[in-house]
Formats: C-alpha cells, sequence, structure tokens
C-alpha cells in the first residue's frame, strides 16, 4: 500500500510541469470566438420631491430616490452574440442600485424585461426569412391590428428612462427640423412577447409577416395573439393584408372561450402625387360566458394633396371606427366595448391592464382614435420668417350614444401625480383619477339627462409654434405647444371655449433652451392646464359665495428650471426642478402642490 | 451576481490579444412555446396549460493560465407568458475548473461529469425509445440536456483527479479517482452523502485490465442519527481483442451496510458477472452476445438509479378524468413535459441508497439496466448496415430469468425481442433531399407459472413499443417531419418493495391493461445546421382498460434553437 502511495505521489509531483492541451473528460457546449459585443447606458436618476399637499393631506414626506420611481435600470446592459453559422443571440441585462444602504439588499441584477431574444436569419434565391423571438420586442403591423399610437408633439423638458443622450442643442435642433423623428424603439409600436416570422423579398414582390405570442393585454392564464401581415408593392404603391385574432379560454378549467379577430387591408401610395394612405378593419368579436358577440368596422384614410393643386401645406386624415369594433391591441382607444375594458368580468376576474387606455368617451389628444366616433383631423406645418407652426385640428363624433363616463388627460401635471399615486384607479379625493406610467387621466360622469340626449361631439385644437434665434451667438429655442380641448352635444368646426361644451380643457407649455457654450445649456418651462366643466359635467362639494355648487374649474401650473451638462458625446449631466401645483376650488381637497427635482447622469456606450 | 458581472468585465477587459487569461464563449438558445388541451371528458381539473419559455445558455471557457482552464455556464431566461422583469431570471448553471496538475494527471472541481461501467456507475437512458422519430429525439435531446444527462454520464458535484501514462506506443494505464457531494447536512438530523470511487485499467493492444470502485455513503458526524450508511461496489473488468473477436468481462460485488453504534451492522453482499463476445460477421454484419448473472440482493446506486422519479406525477395535467390523483408519467411526459427549472422537473438527479421506482408500464425484465439486479441470461443483437448507408438494421434478443425466487420458489422468465431499422429512400430514388423512414419495434414478456396450491395468480406481463418516423424535406432545409409512438402494456406482475437493508419485505401486486399513443407532425425549417424552427402538433392518447381511465391531450408546440 505504502509503495503505491509513493508511486502516485511520484507521478503527481515527480514530473515538472509542462506545456499541453489541458485535458477534461467533462461535456461542454461548443465555445469558440464568437463576435460578442456588449452596448447599454448607464443611468444615475436622483430624485427628490416635496408634496405641500396631497388632496388636502399635508404630511406628505420628503422623497428621496436614486431612480425615477418606474424601477428603470441604473445599468442597461445589451449582450449580443453574432455567429455567422447560427445567428444572433440578444439578451439584455438590468442591474439597479437604489442607494438604499449597504446593508439593505435592495440593489440587484437581473435581465431587463426584455429578458432574452434570439435572432435567426436565412437569406435565399426565394427570399429572406428571420425569426425573432423573445421578449420584450417591439411591433407595427397596421394602426387597427398591431400598434401604438405616436405622439409627435410634446415638451421636451422631461426626460425618459430610455431617451437617448445628444451633444448640446442636438435634440432641440431635431425637434425644431422635424416633429416626427423616431424617439425610442417602441415609437408607434406594441410590446410583444412572442415569436415573430418574416419573410421579405419573396418572388412578386410580396413580403409575409407572422406573430405569435402576447402583449401585455393578453391577460388571461391561456390567450394568445396570432397576427398575419402579407405585404404585396406594386410600383410606389404598397398593398397589405392582414389577420389577427387574440383568443383564448377564461379559465384552466372548463374555460369559456373568447375571441377578437380583425380582417384588415392597407394602402399607401402615390396617385398623381398624392401621397396617400389608408386602412380599412373588420372586426368581430365573441365571449361563450354570456354568448355575447359583435361587430365592428374601423376606416381610415390620410391624403396629403399635391402641391400643384394645393400651395398650402395641408394634411387631411378622416376615419370612421364603430361602436363594436374593438382591438385592445391596437393604437385605438377602446371606449364603448364595456368587455374589454379594465372593469370587465369577462375574463374571470382578469382584469385588462387599463394603463393609459380610459373607457367610455375620451377627450382624445389629436394623435389618438378612439371607437365609436368618427371624425377628421387637419394638419398643416408652414413658416412665418423664423417661426415654424404646426398646427392641428380635430373634429370628432360619437357614432351612436354611449355611456355618461368621459375622461380627459392631464397633460401638464400628470408625471408628477403619476409619480406620487404610482398605478391607481380610483386616486383623488373623488375617487375618479387614473394614474399610469408617467401620467393620469381624470373620469367624469356627465349628467345621465343630458347625455341620453345628445351623441357627444370632441374637438381639439394644437399649436406647436418654434423659433430658433440667437442671443450673444449662443443658440435660443423657444418652443411652445398649446393644445384646446372640447366636448359638446354639436358640431363645431373649433373647440368650443364658451360654457356650451360640457368640458373643455387647455394646456399651453412653453420650453426655452439657451445655449451657454458648447457643454452645456440651460433649460426652462412653463406650463400651465384649465379644465373646465359646465352644470351637465357634474356639480362639485363646495359651496360658493352665493351659496352654489359649480362644476369642474381646475388649474395646474408647472414652472421648470434646469441645465444640460455635456461630458462627452454620449454623456451628459441633466438638472431639471419644477414646481407643481393643481387646484380646483369647487371640490373639496381637490387640490395638489410641490415640488420635484431630478439630477440625471446619463452614459450611453 | 457579482460573478455574473465578474464574467462580463473579464471577457471584455482581457481582449484576446494577451496570451493568458483567454476567454471563448459560445452557448445555445432556446424558444419552447407549449399550448396543451385536455379532452373535454375531465370536468374538474385544469384542462388548459399554455406555457412559453426562452434561454439563453452563456457559455464561457476560459483558459487561465497554461495549466489551468474554468468553464461556466451562465442561464439567462425568461417566461413570455409575463410581461414584468419579475419573468426574467439569471442563474448559474454550471462551473467547473479544470486543468493538468502534470502530464500524467489532470484534474477537474465543480460539476463534473462521470461514468465508470454499466455495473458501478453509468446513467442508463430513459425508457419508452426504439429509434424514435426525430421530431421526439429532438425533445428528449432538450430534456437530457435540461437535466444534465450527457450519454451515460451523471453531473455530479466535486472534484476529480484522472490521467494515463504510456509505457510504450501500445501500453498505457489509464486512472482515476473522484469524490463528490450528493447531499448536503442540514446539521440537526440529514447527514452528508457523499460518493468516492476510482478505476484503474491497463490497456494493451491485445488485452485491457482493470478495476473499479465506488462508495456511496453518509456522515453522521456531528449529527443526531446514529446509522451510517456505506453502499461499496468493486469490480474488475477485462477485454481480449483477436483479429475482429472481441471478448470481455465484468466481474465484481456489492456491500451494503447500515452501521449503528447500538446494533450489529449487517453487510449486505451481491455479486454479477457479465461476459460478452463481439464479432464482425462480414464486412457489413456484427454480431454479439451477453451473458449475464446478477443476484438479487446486488444493489449499486450509480448503475441503478433512474433518470426519472416515477414516484413524482407530471407537470402536464397530472389530474386527469375528473380524478382526484395524480396520473402516472407516460412517455409523453418524458419526451415533452420540458421544464427549465430543475426543482419543477420530474426527471431525476439524485443517487441514493433506495432502489428507485420504476413504471412497469414500460417493461419489466430489465427496468435497471444490465445492473437489474436478479436477472441471468443471455442478451444478443445483429447489426447491419450497407456500404452507402442506405439501409440500417438491428435485431436484438434476450432471455432473462430470475436468480432467486421472489415470494415463491419459482421464477420468472423473461424474454425480449427488438427490431429497429432506418431506411433512406431518396438514396433508393437518387433524390438528392433527404427521405427518411425510421423505426422500431420492441416485445417483452415476463411470465412465472405458479402451483395451484398457493393460490397466487400467475405473472404474464407484456409490453410492447413501437416507434416509427418520417424525415421528409420538401425544400431544400425544409423538412416535413412525422413521429408515431405506442406503448402497449398488459398483464400481471408482483413488484418487489425492498427495506432499508435491500431486502426484499413484500410484493405490490400491478396489473393493468393500457394503451399509450402518440401522434406527432411537424414542419422544421433549418436556418442554418446550428439553428432551426419546428411548429408541432401532437395527439397523445392514453387509456387504461381496467381502471376505465383515458385521456387525449393535443398539444400544440414551437420550437426555435440556436446553437453556437
Amino acid at each position: 500500500m505504502r509503495k503505491i502511495i509513493l508511486f502516485f505521489l511520484y507521478l503527481i509531483f515527480g514530473n515538472s510541469l509542462t506545456g499541453q492541451n489541458i485535458n477534461s473528460s467533462s461535456y461542454f457546449l461548443n465555445t469558440k470566438n464568437v463576435d460578442f459585443s456588449i452596448k447599454g447606458y448607464y443611468r444615475l436618476m436622483a430624485y427628490n420631491r416635496q408634496v405641500s399637499n396631497l388632496f388636502g393631506d399635508t404630511l406628505n414626506s420628503n422623497v428621496f430616490r436614486l431612480d425615477d420611481e418606474f424601477n428603470s435600470p441604473t445599468l442597461n446592459l445589451e449582450m449580443i452574440l453574432n455567429s455567422k453559422k447560427s445567428g444572433y443571440i440578444k439578451t439584455q441585462l438590468y442591474l439597479f442600485e437604489p442607494f438604499t444602504g449597504i446593508s439593505l439588499d435592495k440593489n440587484y441584477l437581473k435581465l431587463n424585461r426584455r429578458g432574452v431574444s434570439i435572432e435567426l436569419g436565412n437569406k435565399t434565391n426565394f427570399g429572406n426569412f428571420k425569426i425573432v423571438t423573445g421578449g420584450i420586442n417591439f411591433l407595427r403591423f397596421s394602426d387597427f391590428t398591431l400598434s401604438s399610437a405616436k405622439q409627435v408633439r410634446n415638451s421636451l423638458f422631461d426626460r425618459n428612462a430610455w431617451t437617448y443622450v445628444w451633444p448640446i442643442n442636438t435634440q432641440y435642433s431635431n425637434y425644431m427640423q422635424k416633429s416626427d423623428y423616431t424617439r425610442a424603439a417602441d415609437f408607434g409600436k406594441r410590446q410583444v412577447s412572442g415569436i415573430h416570422f418574416s419573410a421579405s423579398e419573396l418572388p412578386k414582390q410580396l413580403s409575409l409577416d407572422v406573430f405569435y405570442g402576447k402583449t401585455p393585454f393578453n391577460v388571461s392564464a391561456y390567450d394568445h395573439l396570432l397576427a398575419i401581415k402579407i405585404n404585396k408593392d406594386y410600383r410606389l404603391n404598397h398593398f397589405g393584408f392582414g389577420y389577427l385574432t387574440s383568443n383564448g379560454l377564461d379559465a384552466i378549467s372548463n374555460g369559456n372561450q373568447f375571441k377578437n379577430q380583425i380582417f384588415n387591408t392597407t394602402y399607401s401610395g402615390n396617385i398623381n402625387e398624392w401621397k396617400i394612405n389608408g386602412e380599412i378593419a373588420l372586426s368581430n368579436y365573441s365571449f361563450d360566458f354570456n354568448n355575447s358577440n359583435g361587430n365592428g368596422i374601423a376606416s381610415e384614410i390620410s391624403i396629403k394633396p399635391s402641391s400643384k393643386y394645393f400651395k398650402f401645406p395641408i394634411f387631411l386624415e378622416g376615419y370612421y371606427v364603430s361602436p363594436d369594433f374593438v382591438n385592445i391591441h391596437s393604437s385605438i382607444v377602446n371606449g364603448s366595448v364595456a368587455a374589454f375594458s379594465s372593469q370587465t368580468s369577462s375574463f374571470n376576474g382578469e382584469g385588462i391592464p387599463d394603463g393609459a387606455r380610459p373607457f367610455g368617451g375620451v377627450m382624445t389628444p389629436i394623435h389618438i382614435k378612439s371607437n365609436n366616433r368618427y371624425g377628421l383631423n387637419i394638419n398643416s406645418e408652414f413658416n412665418i420668417g423664423k417661426l415654424k407652426v404646426n398646427l392641428g385640428n380635430g373634429i370628432s363624433r360619437e357614432i351612436q350614444n354611449d355611456t355618461n363616463l368621459v375622461s380627459f388627460f392631464h397633460k401638464v401635471n400628470g408625471l408628477y401625480l403619476s409619480r406620487i399615486e404610482r398605478f391607481q384607479s380610483t386616486a383623488g379625493p373623488q375617487e375618479n383619477l387614473t394614474t399610469f406610467f408617467r401620467g393620469y387621466y381624470e373620469n367624469v360622469l356627465i349628467d345621465n339627462s343630458t347625455n341620453n340626449k345628445i351623441k357627444k361631439s370632441y374637438n381639439v385644437f394644437l399649436l406647436n409654434l418654434k423659433y430658433q434665434s440667437k442671443v450673444f451667438n449662443k443658440k435660443l429655442f423657444v418652443f411652445y405647444l398649446g393644445e384646446f380641448q372640447s366636448l359638446q352635444s354639436f358640431l363645431s368646426p373649433i373647440p368650443v371655449f364658451s360654457q356650451k361644451a360640457l368640458l373643455r380643457n387647455q394646456f399651453h407649455e412653453v420650453d426655452l433652451y439657451l445655449e451657454i457654450n458648447k457643454r452645456m445649456s440651460i433649460i426652462g418651462y412653463f406650463g400651465r392646464e384649465f379644465i373646465k366643466g359646465n352644470s351637465n359635467s357634474g356639480l362639485g362639494d363646495v359651496l360658493d359665495s352665493d351659496n352654489m355648487y359649480n362644476p369642474r374649474d381646475g388649474i395646474g401650473k408647472v414652472l421648470g428650471v434646469g441645465f444640460d451638462y455635456s461630458i462627452s458625446k454620449n454623456s451628459c449631466f441633466y438638472l431639471r426642478l419644477k414646481k407643481v401645483s393643481y387646484m380646483d376650488n369647487n371640490f373639496s381637497n381637490n387640490l395638489y402642490s410641490g415640488y420635484e427635482s431630478t439630477v440625471e447622469l446619463k452614459v450611453y456606450f | 451576481m457579482r460573478l455574473i458581472f465578474l464574467f462580463i468585465a473579464i471577457i471584455t477587459t482581457f481582449s484576446i490579444h494577451a496570451q493568458f487569461p483567454k476567454f471563448e464563449i459560445g452557448g445555445l438558445a432556446r424558444s419552447f412555446s407549449q399550448s396543451s388541451h385536455l379532452d373535454e371528458e375531465d370536468t374538474i381539473n385544469n384542462d388548459i396549460s399554455q406555457d412559453f419559455n426562452i434561454v439563453f445558455d452563456l457559455a464561457i471557457k476560459g483558459s487561465l493560465n497554461k495549466y489551468v482552464s474554468l468553464y461556466s455556464e451562465l442561464r439567462m431566461g425568461s417566461n413570455l407568458e409575463v410581461f414584468d422583469t419579475s419573468s426574467s431570471y439569471l442563474n448559474l448553471r454550471r462551473l467547473l475548473i479544470f486543468g493538468d496538475l502534470n502530464k500524467y494527471f489532470s484534474f477537474e472541481i465543480g460539476d463534473v461529469d462521470l461514468k465508470m461501467t454499466p455495473f458501478t456507475l453509468w446513467n442508463s437512458n430513459q425508457e419508452g425509445n426504439i429509434n424514435e422519430s426525430v421530431l421526439f429525439s429532438n425533445y428528449r435531446n432538450i430534456q437530457n440536456y435540461e437535466n444534465f444527462n450527457n450519454e451515460n454520464y451523471w453531473r455530479r458535484q466535486g472534484a476529480t483527479l484522472f490521467g494515463n501514462k504510456s509505457f510504450s506506443k501500445k501500453d498505457s494505464l489509464n486512472y482515476k479517482i473522484f469524490g463528490t457531494r450528493e447531499l448536503a447536512s442540514n446539521e440537526i438530523s440529514i447527514p452528508d452523502v457523499f460518493i468516492y470511487g476510482g478505476d484503474i485499467t491497463f490497456f494493451s493492444e491485445y488485452f485491457s485490465l482493470g478495476i473499479n470502485h465506488i462508495d456511496l455513503f453518509t456522515n453522521n458526524k456531528g449529527i443526531s442519527l446514529d446509522t451510517n450508511l456505506h453502499n461499496h461496489v468493486v469490480s474488475s473488468k477485462s477485454a481480449f481483442k483477436f483479429r475482429n473477436i472481441e471478448l470481455s468481462s465484468e466481474l465484481g460485488i456489492s456491500k451494503r451496510t447500515n452501521y449503528s453504534s447500538i446494533s450489529d451492522s449487517k453487510w449486505t453482499d451481491g455479486e454479477f458477472m457479465s461476459f460478452d463476445f463481439k464479432t464482425n460477421l462480414s464486412k457489413n454484419i456484427l454480431f454479439t452476445l451477453n451473458y449475464r448473472s446478477v443476484s438479487d440482493d446486488f444493489s449499486s446506486p450509480g448503475a441503478q438509479t433512474k433518470r426519472i422519479n416515477y414516484s413524482l406525477a407530471p407537470n402536464l395535467f397530472p389530474l386527469v378524468a375528473n380524478s382526484s390523483t395524480n396520473r402516472e408519467v407516460i412517455a409523453s411526459d418524458i419526451i415533452t413535459d420540458i421544464s427549465f427549472f430543475r426543482s419543477a422537473s420530474f426527471y431525476n438527479r439524485k443517487i441514493d441508497y433506495s432502489l428507485d421506482e420504476f413504471n412497469p408500464i414500460f417493461g419489466v425484465s430489465e427496468p435497471y439496466g444490465i445492473a437489474t439486479p436478479n436477472r441471468r441470461g443471455i442478451t444478443s443483437m445483429i447489426e447491419y448496415s450497407d456500404s452507402s448507408k442506405v439501409v440500417y438494421i438491428q435485431g436484438k434478443v434476450s432471455f432473462l430469468n430470475d436468480l432467486t425466487g421472489e415470494g415463491v420458489l419459482d421464477k420468472r422468465k423473461y424474454s425480449s425481442y427488438s427490431l429497429v431499422s432506418n431506411i433512406f429512400i431518396n438514396k433508393i430514388l437518387d433524390f438528392k433531399k433527404t427521405i427518411l423512414i425510421n423505426g422500431g419495434f420492441h416485445y417483452s414478456n415476463a411470465q412465472r407459472k405458479h402451483s395451484p396450491e398457493i393460490f397466487v395468480q400467475n405473472v404474464d406481463f407484456d409490453n410492447s413499443i413501437l416507434d416509427l418516423g418520417l424525415d421528409f424535406e420538401i425544400f431544400k432545409d425544409f423538412h416535413l417531419l412525422y413521429g408515431y409512438k405506442e406503448i402497449k402494456s398488459k398483464g400481471l406482475d408482483y413488484l418487489s418493495v425492498r427495506d432499508n437493508n435491500f431486502t426484499i419485505s413484500s410484493f405490490d401486486k400491478f396489473e393493468t391493461d393500457m394503451n399509450h399513443t402518440i401522434n406527432s407532425i411537424g414542419l422544421k425549417y433549418d436556418f442554418t445546421k446550428r439553428s432551426s424552427l419546428l411548429l408541432n402538433y401532437q395527439y397523445v392518447k392514453c387509456n387504461y382498460e381496467m381502471s376505465n381511465l383515458s385521456f387525449i391531450i393535443n398539444q400544440f408546440f414551437i420550437l426555435a434553437q440556436i446553437k453556437f
């Protein structure tokens, strides 16, 4: 035995360490020098908030956070592995460091919402084929099938987690030149999780897209979406045909089937220099549990006339979306099909996350359409000297008399309150505020006897003025964004500014940017919102000096200052200070006020 | 967490220009969607199942210096059913450090793969497969990957030292020792469980000779448990090669004890012998013959542990046909009931003392592979493959019997027959695109007749497995796939129940008449040789005549895979 041990010891230690290929008897996955890259961003977001009054409550803690209340990552790493023989694998790591103290374990590293995404592709003589599977990705098929609304006119003062970093003035110059620049990966697209197959450059100029998976609005345990789009190009014309089905069962045991189908066709093209885009879609839905069903139609057309005939730049958009047309995966707000609203019981207790999707008569901004509505939008953009004018006027009307529930967004004050009352559906003293990601809307019940007699008409007018100049040879940008909305019982070419309107709102936002030097600019912001209702929109609970109850009369005010300091081309430091207030004296405790400040360091790499 | 960040830092900080450390990366990713519907007969239990997962295993292999390397698999996954950061996760799937101490000794520490011989340490394949369709083997490969079943290796956590020394060009000595931890003590009542073992084999041009030893044992020091278990298996193996004839053998014993300070320890001894004869009857025909005898008390946890834990219920529809008791794991579960979370899988990764349960519907003649206790007999196989690889045929017969009567003096007789074949039709028709028909049939029977005086029913148990497959390449890289599987089981047997001393203490009467079929059809597109998309519909039917239990499951799968 001793000799054996000595022999082993001799074998182990009796030989010099000489270089060799390392042996192993274990199984390994194939590894090699694949193309590996990392990109992403670091974002330190320090946030301080003081709420001096929240619906009458003056004891609100001073909030310090090292995030923006929405768990956006401190460090976002996108890793890409690429191999010509295999394909791509993309994954996104999420590192969160909220500075809650070294003794707490609140910092973490995990996969971001995107998680893992695989991309496989092959180019053949027949066509190019690609599969993208994973989550979360973004897809847009068409307005009535798979999409989200595009908001192209907005203030640039508040920054998002995904807002890119530009050198000083670049973002403002871009906005000055063009309103509808692509803001982020999800601009106009729907969040999806699943598998997307695309075939392009097929014979006869055909292409095909198929998606199977989920959007955030597939809620029940067995619920999925299948969308198919076929495109055909003919010269400068593009024709599309699509089908979408979102269906499932409302329970995993003896569930009842529900189904929502969309058949659509799209066209975009150029006829005698007239640019035309259009879409027609048919929808049907059914719920077995109560034998309910409905069919609807939606159509839209947008025309940009030829400059031969119209010297004045104008862009016309008409639409008709019937009351029973519903598709919660599209950019269309569902205001009229209760079974697909957030309060529904159709999905056996699962609630559709309404988010920015109020139900009922929605005073929609100009970039959003609703069902049970037909309307006309006219947009134009022209210059008056150095002043760029971008305006839009929208008129829409209810097709059939519907619920007395109406709602509107608080555009100026929305972000501040949404950070305080996060994702609430019955916030506020009247329990009629719903907060969503970076905003909130208010529900109003208009007088039933009035509502029964009318078809509601909606107006929105949007005025965007952009001005660029120089002060002491430094660039100056001034942007004004005004939005005027009204809801009344009659058609009107422009918003109604009188008591004839059931509800009328005004939002005014002024952004000011002044370059100090190549690295720094100072920012100013001033916003006002005015919410007014007439006596049919519900009276408040506060008696005035005449011993009368009065309708809504809310006034919001936001004053902001800040600066951008560019460290390098892709890294910048941002400071924002905002003083916010809102008050409606006719409703008890319908007020809030306070300030918030954010310090952001963002580095893209 | 920090480990992950460290990996990223390592990869990005140290470029490949430096000699050391030098890193390579790779891995695989899979996206798997399953949607299953139970038939409408069931009105009580869940009848819908839907899941959609994506995983990416990032493999990192690094040469830390000239002698030491590191290998790690980092799992990143998401449940695509949920729109939330909580649906994504990061796990460390594997960590291994390995290297060379010198030119005679290499080492591995961490998650190691270990295998010895079929009687000592051997991970036997799961049941229900007789040359199945590529549709089924595709999923079975994923199951094996997810559960660390690489060929017949066991994935363990421990260390191994191995190497070889050459004495001449034709003579060498191979050796390996290892130690693994099977179970961590709770430091109160559950002891640590370890395995250690080793083998040493001398190879020459015409013969080889070696010994193996493995011991599974507990360490009860410091805890309230009084007993310590040991299960030794020692074997010798030898092989002789002369022209085209190969003779090999393995002979060994097992010693199992339950040592206690207050009572005498009792060793339970078992033994086995196995002899193999292998020859090429012609250029295209291979013939093998095996004789083996395994005693009824031969205990070898490393070789007798099963891949499937049949005491657990499947994840997919465990309750069917309005029943309130869990159904058993069947072939369709073994193939397609894939879980990306180890804790949720009915696949077994634990080697322990007790003889695992098995499901008799897959046959009773060799539930623990060739290390099944209490078997004696012969197995013979003949293989034919033509030189152009158009046709492959394999036939196998086995005649076994109990070495010792179980409960009675009479012994069971086991017979089994199997035939498998692959035929490349396209080669016969001179087509370029693949047209492959493959399949196999396996039949086994166990019989034991009793004298009428003892009032015990005769044992008569039949089992058959039929597999058929079609792979038809319609267009370039675009395949139509079909798979059919049928498992039939009928008859009566008495399944032995063993106590802690490995002694048969009682019997469970098992009687069945069941039929299980799987029809599967799929379309597969190969984007590259290493990446593909599969759309698959599967119809599963299971019928138990005696208990009036039957159910049908309709399934739809989407599988996208990419491997580097």
